[in-house]
C-alpha cells in the first residue's frame, strides 16, 4: 500500500526534479546567446552603429517619407536657413521688458556636497541674481565700466525631489535699460550673475576660512570629487549607461571661459571680464567671500541678439574662484557615448547645477508660460509644444542643432525609453493588399492584427525538449524591436539573430516560431574582418568618414515564382525543401576577409586597398641587381656602363614588347634622360647604343637620325640653361645610378690586388654591397668637388 | 738529412702562413659582415623613413593612439586593491582586445613580374631545417641531398679547404718570405743581381714556355718573381687533394696571368666619350653593346636569356636601312657643292644596287664559314669588303674624286679617335650619306666627313695591296675574345641534346633563335628540329617557311579561329597587325585579347589566409567570363636538373612552387615569384594554367575556368596531366555542406 503511494510521491518529486533539470537545460541552451543579444541591444542603444543594410522588410517602421522629395528644389534649403536666421534675429524681445526667473532648485551630488566647503548638509541655499553690465565708455582713457546690481535673492531647496511642485516666487528683472544705461552709455555686455550662498545664519564657520585655504582645499576637493564619482560609477556600470543615456550627453554647460569666448568677438572685453571679479572683491568683499558657487549668463551678444529664450534651464555653477577652477580637471575617462569625450558635455555631470525657469514677459501681462504674442515667435517655436516642457539648454554655439534633438530627448526624463520606440511610425502600407490576396497569402490580415499571437517554441537538448512561450505583440524578444509586422519580425529574427535557428510555421491562431540554438554559428563573417586587426572601434569612429572595405553585399534573392509580386510574402519564410540547385558558396560574395600585403604580411588597410603591389615592374632589388650585374663586367668601359644601366632601368619600367615600339621608347628615353646624358657627357655612347639597336634590326636608320636630332635640340636648350646657373642636381636619383656605377669602376682600379674584382661576382651579396657603401661617401665628396670645379670653370 | 729537415721546415712555414692568412680572412670577413650589417640597418631605417613619409601622405587612419583606449567604449574596469589602508584602490579601464588569428607560415620571397633565369647551383647553399624530428629520424635524406651536390656545401671551410684566392696569397707571401730570408745568401745574391733583369723580362712577356724552362733551370734565380718548387711541394703535401706540384704550379701561373692588370686593360675599349678615346674599328667600338644586348627583351645583359640564347645582330638589315644618299644639298656648305661629290654619290647609288646583289651571292657561299670563325658576331659584311668592290668599279669609271683632289683646308682637318671611330660605326649604316653622318657625329661638317671618307677608302686601297686575306685576318684578330663571364649555365647544351633523345616528340622545347647563315631552315635548323617556329629573332630570312605567319584576325583573338590562339601563342605585335596587337598606348587592348601576358595586364590579386591550406590568393574584381587572363606565374627559370635537386627539398617540405615550363626549363616560384604563387591546388578549380609562347619565350598564364566573383579564392590544378601522380599538392578539404 505504501508502495504505490511512495512511487506517486517520488513521481511528484521526479517531476519537480525533471522540471528543474529541464529548466537548467533550457537555460544552458538559451541563456548565453540571449544575454549576448541583450548586451548588443544595450550597446546599440548607447552607441548605435549604422551599417548599410537592406531593411526593406521593416519598411513600415520607416518614419521618413519621401513625399517632399519630388517637390524639392535646392533653393528650398537656402530658404529654410534664411527663415531660421530671420526668426532668430527677431527673438530679441522688444515687447517684453521683464525677465522672470524662477529658480527651481540647486542640484549637487551628495558626495561633492560633503567634500566641499559646505560643512553641513543643507536643505536650502540662498541664490542671488544680480545684473552685471559692462558699459562702453565714451572717453577713451577709462575704457569700460562694470556695474553690478543685485536684483534679488531667494531661498532654493537643495536637491529637491520633485522640482515641479516647488513653487517659488519668481524674481523679476526689469530690462528696460538693457540697451542703454541710465546715463546714456551704450552697454557692451549685459549678463546675469547667479550666486549661491550658504544660508546666512550659519555661515560663521565657513566665513572664517581664508580664501587661500579655500583654494588649496578646493584643489584637493576636485580630485576627490572625481574619485568619488569614479567609484560610484564603476560600481554600477548600468547606472553610468543609464545616466549617459538619459541625461548626461544632452546637457550643456557654460563655462565662464567658454561663454567669454563665444560672446565676445574682441579680446578686449575678454580681458576685462577676467578682471571683473577682482573689482568686486573690493566693493562687495564680505558678500563675495561667502558665495560658494557662481555662474554668469549673458543676456545678449555683442550684436544685440538675445541669447536667452523662454524655457527651463540648467546652469552649471563654478566654484567661486575662477583661477582655481580649471575646467580640465573635470576630464575623466568615462567616455561612454562611444566617441571621444566631449568635455563640455561631461563636465555637466561633475558640478552643481542650478535649475531655473526663465520667461520674458511684458510689464502688464504677468502669467506663467504665456504664449508668445509675436507672429515670428510663434513660427520659430512651433516645433516645441509647451506641453512637453521642453528644457532649454544654454548653448550659444549651436542653438539649431540642439533644437533639432529636442524632440527626441523629451522623453528622457521618464526613464530609459528607447529612442527607437518613441518614433512615430507612419502607418502607411504600400498598395499591395490586393496582390497579396491574389497570391493566397496566409497571413494577409496578420500584419494588421494587433493581437497576433506568436508562439516561440524553444527546442533544446538535441531537439528532444521544447518549451513554448507566447507573445501577443510583434516585438523581437531579444532586442525589443517593434517589428510592426509578422513578416518583419520573422525576417528580423532570421537575419539579425544568427545564433539561433528560426523556423516559421503558420498556425490556426497566430503562428509559431521554432527556436533552436544554431550550433554551426561560429561568429565568422559577422563583421568586417578589418576590425579584428589593430583597429579597434574604427567602425564606431565619430571623427568623420573613414574608408571601409565593403564587407557585406546585399544579396537580393527572390524566388522566381513570386517575382512579379512586390509584396513581402510570408511564404518565403516557410521551410523550403532542399531543392536549391545553386551552390551556397555563391551567396557569400565579396571581400569577407582581411587581406595582407604580400611582401610584409601586414594587414591591408582600407585606404591601401586599391594599390596593387604588382603594378611595379621594377622593384628596388631588381634595379640594384641590374646595376650590379653590369658593374661586374671588367671589360665594359665606364662610358658604356651608365648608358646600358640607364637603358635597362628605363626598359624595365616602361616595358617595351615590340620592335615597332622601339622608336617611341627611344624618344621617351631621350626626353627623360637627355639632361643626364649631357651632364655626364655620354652622347657618343648614346649614339653607339642606338646604332646597336639599328644593328639588331629593331630601329630604323631614319628613326635614329631623328632621335639624335631630337637629342641635340634638347642639348642646345640645356646648355643655355646650364650656362646661366651651373648646378648639378644632387637630388636626382638617376645621377645616383651613374655615381654608384662610376664608383664601382674605381673600385676595380684602385684596389691593387686584382683578385678583388675577380671575386666580386662570386662573393656574397652583402659583402659586395658593403664595399660599395663604404666608398659612397668618398664618392659623394668627389662629386661635390667636381661640381664646384665645373662651376669655377664656367665662371 | 738536411733535405728532410728543409722540407719539414717548409711544411711548417706553409702551415703557419696558411693559418695566418686564414686568420686575416676571418677578420676581414667578420669586419665585412659588421659593416654590411650596419649599412643594412641604415638601409632599413631609411626605408622606414620613406614608409613613414608615404604613410603620412596617404590619408590613413592611425592604428591605435598609443595605448589609450579613450576612443573605445569601456565596459569594465580593473581594480587593484591595496592591502595597505592608506592607499587608494587603483582602477584602470579594462579593454579587451579581439582575438587575432594566427597567420599561416610564410617564407620570404622576392617579388618579380618577369621570369628570371638563374644558374644551377653547384653547391648546397643550406641544409634545410624541417624540425628536429626530421633531423633525427631522417638523416639519410640530408645525406642524399648533400650527395646530390657532390658533397659541396656552402661555407664548408673546415680543414684543408683552400680556394684560389687563399692559394695565391699563400704562395705570394711565402715567396716574399723566402726572398727576404735569403736561404742561401752568398750564392744567391750574386746570381740575383745578374739575372734579375732577364727574369723580369721573362715574366713580363708571360710566355709560358719560357717560364717553364727557366723554372726548370734554376728555381733560385726566378724566386723573386716565381716561387720556388719547395713552396709548391710543401703546399701539395699539406693539401693532397689539390693535385701534384706541377698542377699547383700551373694553377698559379694561370691565376697570375688572369689577374695581371696589364693584360686585361686592352680588352676594354676606352670610353668613346672619354679623353682617351682611341680610333678603333667598328667591331671594337660596338663590341660590348653587341655582346650584351638582348634582342629579345631589349636589355643589356638581360636576366631572362642567357648569352647563348641571345640572338646576334642581324645581318639582313636592309629593311631598317631606309636612308638614301642625299640628292639635294643639306646646306650652304654641303659636301655636294664640292667638285666631283655629286658624281661620287651618284656612282655609289648605282653601285650599291650591284653591290647588294653581289653580297647576296657571296653570303650564300661563305657565310657559314666566317660565322663559325668569329663566333660571337659573325661576318657582317665589313666595310673593307664592300670597298674592295668599289675599287674594282672605280677603275672602270675612272673619274671618281680622290682625297688628294680636295681642297687643302679639308685635308688638314684633325680627326680624333672618337670621331673616326664614330665615322666607321656610322658609315656602314649610312653609307655615303655624309650629311646624315655629320649630323650624327655632330662635331664635323659633312664636307669634312666626306674628306675623311675619301681618306679612309684611300688608305684601304693601299692596304689592299697585301690582299683581302690579310685584311680578313686582321679583323678577326682585332675582334677581342668573348666577354668573361663565369658561372654560365653549364653543360646546358649537352643536356638538351641528351634530353631530346630521351623524351618523346610531343614535348615542348625551349625556343632558341637559329643562326645558320645563308642556309634555309631545313632539318639541320634547330628550330625545325625542336619543332618550334622560327621567330623574328632568328637569323633566317623573314619569309622563311618555318616562320609563324601571325594572324589576320579582326576579332579579339580569343577563339580557336585565331591561328595564334590555336598555336598556343600570344599575338606577336610585329606580326599580327590586324587584330590590334600592335596598338599601344591609348587605343591598346581594345580588340586583341591575346596579348595580355606580354603586356602584363593581370588582375588585381589579394593575399589572405586560405580556406583550404596555408595562404591563398583572392581576386579583387569580378571575372566575367571564362578564359580570361588572371596573372602570369612568374619565378626563377631553372633547368630540369636543378628542379630535380630542388624538388627533393620541396617534397620534404610538402610545399612546392615548381612549374614545368618546357622540356628544358622549370619555373620555380619559391624564391622569386609573384602573388599567383599562392594559388592552391584543387581538383575542381576555377582557373587553369597554360604555357604560352610569348614572343619567343614560354610563359605560364593563369586563366579563368569559369566566371569568378570578386573575393573568390583562386585555384588551379597542379597536376601535370590527368594520369600524373599528385606530387605537390596540399590538403584539400571537402566542400562543406551548408
Amino acid at each position: 500500500m505504501p508502495r504505490p503511494k511512495k512511487t506517486e510521491k517520488s513521481k511528484k518529486e521526479e517531476i519537480v526534479l525533471d522540471l528543474r533539470q529541464d529548466r537548467e537545460e533550457f537555460l544552458r541552451a538559451f541563456e548565453k546567446p540571449t544575454q549576448i543579444y541583450r548586451f548588443l541591444r544595450a550597446r546599440h542603444i548607447i552607441s548605435p552603429t549604422y551599417l548599410h543594410r537592406s531593411l526593406f522588410y521593416l519598411k513600415n517602421r520607416c518614419s521618413r517619407t519621401n513625399a517632399r522629395r519630388e517637390a524639392f528644389r535646392v533653393d528650398d534649403m537656402l530658404k529654410v536657413c534664411e527663415h531660421k536666421n530671420a526668426s532668430y534675429g527677431f527673438t530679441t524681445p522688444r515687447y517684453f521688458d521683464q525677465l522672470k526667473i524662477a529658480i527651481l532648485g540647486f542640484y549637487i551630488d551628495p558626495g561633492v556636497h560633503y567634500a566641499n566647503s559646505l560643512s553641513k548638509k543643507l536643505n536650502t541655499v540662498d541664490a542671488e541674481i544680480s545684473i552685471q553690465k559692462t558699459l562702453r565708455c565714451r572717453r577713451k582713457d577709462c575704457e569700460i565700466v562694470h556695474t553690478e546690481e543685485v536684483v534679488g535673492a531667494v531661498e532654493v531647496p537643495v536637491n529637491p525631489r520633485n522640482p515641479d511642485n516647488y513653487e517659488e516666487e519668481p524674481i523679476i528683472i526689469s530690462t528696460t535699460d538693457i540697451k542703454q544705461s541710465k546715463d546714456g552709455q551704450s552697454i557692451k555686455n549685459y549678463s546675469l550673475m547667479f550666486r549661491v550662498y550658504e544660508p546666512q545664519d550659519d555661515s560663521s564657520e565657513s566665513e572664517d576660512e581664508s580664501s587661500d585655504n579655500l583654494q588649496s582645499d578646493e584643489e584637493m576637493d576636485v580630485d576627490e570629487d572625481d574619485e568619488q564619482k569614479n567609484k560610484k560609477l564603476k560600481d554600477d556600470p548600468a547606472a553610468i549607461s543609464l545616466r549617459n543615456l538619459t541625461m548626461g550627453s544632452r546637457r550643456k554647460r557654460v563655462f565662464r571661459q567658454e561663454s567669454k569666448e563665444c560672446e565676445s568677438d574682441d579680446s578686449r572685453s575678454c580681458k576685462n571680464e577676467t578682471r571683473a571679479p577682482r573689482k568686486f572683491k573690493k566693493f562687495n568683499n564680505q558678500r563675495f567671500e561667502s558665495a560658494i558657487y557662481d555662474a554668469d549668463l549673458s543676456v545678449f551678444t555683442s550684436e544685440k541678439k538675445s541669447l536667452l529664450l523662454d524655457g527651463e534651464y540648467e546652469l552649471s555653477l563654478n566654484r567661486k574662484c575662477p583661477e582655481s577652477n580649471d575646467g580640465r580637471r573635470n576630464a575623466t575617462w568615462e567616455a561612454l557615448d562611444g566617441g571621444r569625450e566631449i568635455k563640455v558635455l561631461s563636465t555637466m555631470n561633475h558640478c552643481p547645477i542650478l535649475k531655473f525657469k526663465l520667461l520674458w514677459m511684458e510689464d502688464d501681462k504677468p502669467g506663467p508660460l504665456a504664449p508668445p504674442p509675436d507672429e515670428d515667435k510663434a513660427t520659430s517655436f512651433g516645433e516645441e509644444p509647451d506641453s512637453k516642457r521642453a528644457r532649454r539648454r544654454i548653448n550659444q554655439k549651436c542653438n539649431d542643432t540642439e533644437k533639432a534633438s529636442e524632440n527626441g530627448n523629451c522623453n528622457a526624463e521618464n526613464g530609459p525609453v528607447l529612442p527607437v520606440d518613441s518614433i512615430q511610425y507612419r502607418k502607411l502600407w504600400p498598395p499591395c493588399d490586393t496582390e497579396r490576396s491574389e497570391n493566397g497569402q496566409l497571413e494577409a490580415n496578420s500584419i494588421y492584427d494587433p493581437r497576433q499571437i506568436v508562439y516561440y517554441q524553444f527546442i533544446y537538448n538535441t531537439e528532444s525538449q521544447q518549451q513554448t512561450e507566447a507573445r501577443d505583440d510583434l516585438y523581437c524578444p531579444w532586442c525589443q524591436l517593434n517589428c510592426m509586422s509578422l513578416y518583419g519580425l520573422i525576417k528580423h529574427l532570421k537575419t539579425c539573430h544568427p545564433r539561433f535557428n528560426f523556423s516559421y510555421t503558420p498556425q490556426s491562431q497566430g503562428s509559431s516560431v521554432e527556436v533552436s540554438v544554431n550550433e554551426c554559428y561560429d561568429g565568422s563573417f559577422c563583421g568586417n574582418p578589418q576590425f579584428i586587426f589593430a583597429q579597434p572601434g574604427m567602425a564606431f569612429s565619430r571623427r568623420g568618414p573613414v574608408r571601409r572595405v565593403q564587407a557585406t553585399d546585399t544579396l537580393v534573392y527572390r524566388p522566381r515564382k513570386e517575382r512579379g509580386a512586390r509584396n513581402l510574402n510570408l511564404n518565403e519564410l516557410l521551410e523550403k525543401e532542399e531543392n536549391d540547385s545553386s551552390p551556397t558558396s555563391h551567396y557569400s560574395a565579396g571581400h569577407h576577409r582581411l587581406y595582407f600585403h604580400s611582401n610584409s604580411s601586414l594587414p591591408i588597410r582600407p585606404c591601401e586597398f586599391d594599390n596593387d603591389s604588382e603594378e611595379e615592374t621594377d622593384p628596388d632589388w631588381l634595379r640594384n641587381h641590374i646595376k650590379k650585374m653590369l658593374d661586374e663586367f671588367t671589360d665594359v668601359n665606364d662610358g658604356e656602363k651608365p648608358i646600358m644601366k640607364l637603358w635597362n632601368l628605363y626598359i624595365m619600367k616602361h616595358r617595351c614588347i615590340a620592335d615597332g615600339q622601339m622608336s617611341n621608347s627611344c624618344q621617351h628615353f631621350i626626353d627623360l634622360y637627355a639632361s643626364l646624358i649631357i651632364r655626364h657627357n655620354l652622347r657618343r655612347n648614346l649614339l653607339l647604343h642606338l646604332v646597336t639597336l639599328l644593328d639588331f634590326g629593331v630601329l630604323k636608320a631614319s628613326a635614329l637620325l631623328s632621335l639624335i636630332k631630337h637629342f641635340d635640340k634638347i642639348a642646345e636648350k640645356t646648355s643655355k640653361v646650364t650656362s646661366k646657373d651651373e648646378i648639378t642636381n644632387g637630388s636626382d636619383i638617376l645621377s645616383e645610378d651613374i655615381r654608384s656605377n662610376d664608383l664601382s669602376m674605381e673600385d676595380v682600379d684602385d684596389v691593387s690586388l686584382p683578385s678583388v674584382s675577380k671575386q666580386s661576382r662570386s662573393r656574397s651579396r652583402t659583402v659586395s654591397i658593403c664595399s660599395e657603401k663604404s666608398t659612397n661617401l668618398q664618392k659623394l665628396q668627389e662629386i661635390i668637388d667636381q661640381a664646384t670645379k665645373t662651376k669655377k670653370d664656367t665662371k | 738529412m738536411s733535405n728532410i729537415h728543409h722540407k719539414v721546415d717548409w711544411k711548417k712555414r706553409v702551415r703557419q702562413e696558411y693559418f695566418r692568412l686564414r686568420q686575416i680572412k676571418k677578420f676581414q670577413r667578420s669586419d665585412n659582415i659588421k659593416t654590411a650589417f650596419t649599412s643594412n640597418l641604415s638601409c632599413i631605417s631609411e626605408k622606414l623613413d620613406q614608409l613613414q613619409e608615404h604613410c603620412s601622405k596617404l590619408k590613413a587612419q592611425k592604428i591605435s593612439s598609443g595605448g589609450s583606449f579613450a576612443h573605445e567604449p569601456v565596459t569594465k574596469s580593473c581594480i587593484a586593491k591595496s592591502s595597505v589602508h592608506s592607499f587608494r584602490d587603483q582602477a584602470v579601464p579594462l579593454s579587451t582586445l579581439n582575438l587575432v588569428p594566427n597567420l599561416p607560415i610564410c617564407y620570404t620571397w622576392v617579388p618579380v613580374q618577369q621570369n628570371f633565369m638563374v644558374e644551377d647551383e653547384t653547391i648546397l647553399h643550406n641544409i634545410p631545417y624541417m624540425g628536429d624530428e626530421v633531423l633525427d629520424e631522417d638523416g639519410a635524406f640530408i645525406e642524399e641531398l648533400i650527395k646530390n651536390y657532390d658533397g659541396k656545401v656552402h661555407g664548408d671551410r673546415e680543414g684543408d679547404f683552400i680556394n684560389d684566392e687563399i692559394f695565391l696569397e699563400l704562395v705570394e707571401s711565402l715567396n716574399k718570405l723566402n726572398v727576404r730570408r735569403g736561404r742561401r745568401p752568398t750564392r744567391k745574391r750574386a746570381n740575383e743581381g745578374g739575372k734579375h733583369k732577364a727574369a723580369s723580362t721573362a715574366a713580363d712577356s708571360s710566355n709560358e714556355d719560357e717560364d717553364l724552362t727557366l723554372s726548370d733551370d734554376s728555381s733560385d734565380v726566378i724566386s723573386l718573381t716565381f716561387p720556388c718548387d719547395d713552396i709548391f711541394s710543401a703546399i701539395a703535401d699539406l693539401f693532397p687533394d689539390k693535385g701534384t706540384v706541377e698542377d699547383l704550379k700551373e694553377k698559379y701561373k694561370e691565376l697570375t696571368e688572369v689577374y695581371d692588370p696589364d693584360t686585361q686593360l686592352p680588352d676594354c675599349t676606352p670610353n668613346i666619350d672619354g679623353p682617351s678615346a682611341k680610333s678603333v674599328p667598328r667591331e671594337r667600338a660596338l663590341h660590348s653593346f653587341h655582346e650584351l644586348f638582348c634582342r629579345r627583351c631589349y636589355k643589356y645583359d638581360c636576366f631572362q636569356h642567357s648569352h647563348t640564347h641571345r640572338p646576334p645582330a642581324k645581318i639582313n638589315r636592309r629593311k631598317t636601312l631606309d636612308i638614301q644618299p642625299p640628292s639635294t644639298a643639306c646646306g650652304q656648305f654641303c659636301f655636294l657643292h664640292l667638285d666631283g661629290a655629286k658624281e661620287f654619290s651618284m656612282f655609289h647609288k648605282k653601285l650599291s644596287s650591284i653591290n647588294t646583289r653581289k653580297q647576296q651571292n657571296r653570303t650564300t657561299g661563305c657565310g657559314g664559314a666566317s660565322g663559325s670563325s668569329s663566333g660571337s658576331r659573325p661576318s657582317t659584311p665589313t666595310p673593307s669588303e664592300s670597298e674592295t668592290d668599289t675599287n674594282e668599279e672605280k677603275d672602270v669609271s675612272g673619274d671618281i674624286i680622290k682625297f688628294t683632289d680636295l681642297p687643302a683646308s679639308l685635308q688638314d682637318i684633325e680627326w680624333d679617335g672618337a670621331e673616326s671611330t664614330l665615322f666607321r660605326v656610322l658609315h656602314e649604316t649610312y653609307l655615303n650619306n655624309f650629311c646624315a653622318i655629320s649630323q650624327l657625329i655632330h662635331t664635323k661638317s659633312c664636307q669634312q666627313v666626306f674628306a675623311f671618307a675619301l681618306k679612309e677608302s684611300a688608305s684601304l686601297t693601299t692596304q689592299q695591296g697585301s690582299g683581302t686575306i690579310a685584311l680578313d685576318h686582321e679583323t678577326i684578330e682585332l675582334s677581342p675574345p668573348k666577354k668573361k663571364r663565369k658561372h654560365r649555365l653549364w653543360s646546358l647544351h649537352a643536356r638538351r641534346v641528351q634530353q631530346k633523345r630521351d623524351n618523346s616528340s610531343s614535348h615542348v622545347y625551349n625556343y632558341q633563335p637559329c643562326n645558320h647563315i645563308g642556309q634555309p631552315c631545313d632539318n639541320s635548323c634547330q628550330c625545325v628540329a625542336l619543332g618550334n617556329f622560327c621567330e623574328k629573332f632568328c637569323q633566317c630570312v623573314s619569309d622563311c617557311h618555318n616562320r609563324f605567319p601571325g594572324c589576320r584576325c579582326k576579332a579579339q583573338c580569343n577563339t580557336k579561329q585565331c591561328p595564334c590562339y590555336l598555336a598556343v601563342r600570344e599575338c606577336d605585335p610585329d606580326l599580327c597587325t590586324h587584330c590590334g596587337a600592335d596598338q599601344f598606348g591609348d587605343n591598346a587592348g581594345k580588340s586583341c585579347k591575346n596579348v595580355l601576358i606580354q603586356r602584363g595586364m593581370h588582375k588585381h590579386l589579394l593575399l589572405a589566409p586560405s580556406d583550404v591550406a596555408g595562404w591563398g590568393i583572392y581576386i579583387k574584381e569580378d571575372v566575367q567570363t571564362k578564359n580570361e587572363f588572371i596573372s602570369e606565374y612568374c619565378g626563377e627559370i631553372i633547368s630540369q636538373d636543378e628542379a630535380d635537386r630542388r624538388g627533393k627539398v620541396y617534397d620534404k617540405y610538402m610545399c612546392s612552387f615548381l612549374f614545368n615550363l618546357n622540356n628544358d626549363f622549370v619555373v620555380d616560384a619559391t624564391r622569386k615569384g609573384n602573388k599567383i604563387r599562392f594559388a592552391n591546388h584543387s581538383v575542381n578549380p576555377n582557373c587553369y594554367a597554360k604555357v604560352m609562347m610569348v614572343n619567343g619565350d614560354h610563359r605560364i598564364g593563369i586563366f579563368s575556368n569559369r566566371p569568378v566573383q570578386a573575393g573568390e579564392e583562386l585555384f588551379f590544378d597542379y597536376r601535370y596531366s590527368q594520369s600524373d601522380a599528385m606530387k605537390y599538392v596540399g590538403i584539400e578539404r571537402e566542400m562543406e555542406p551548408v
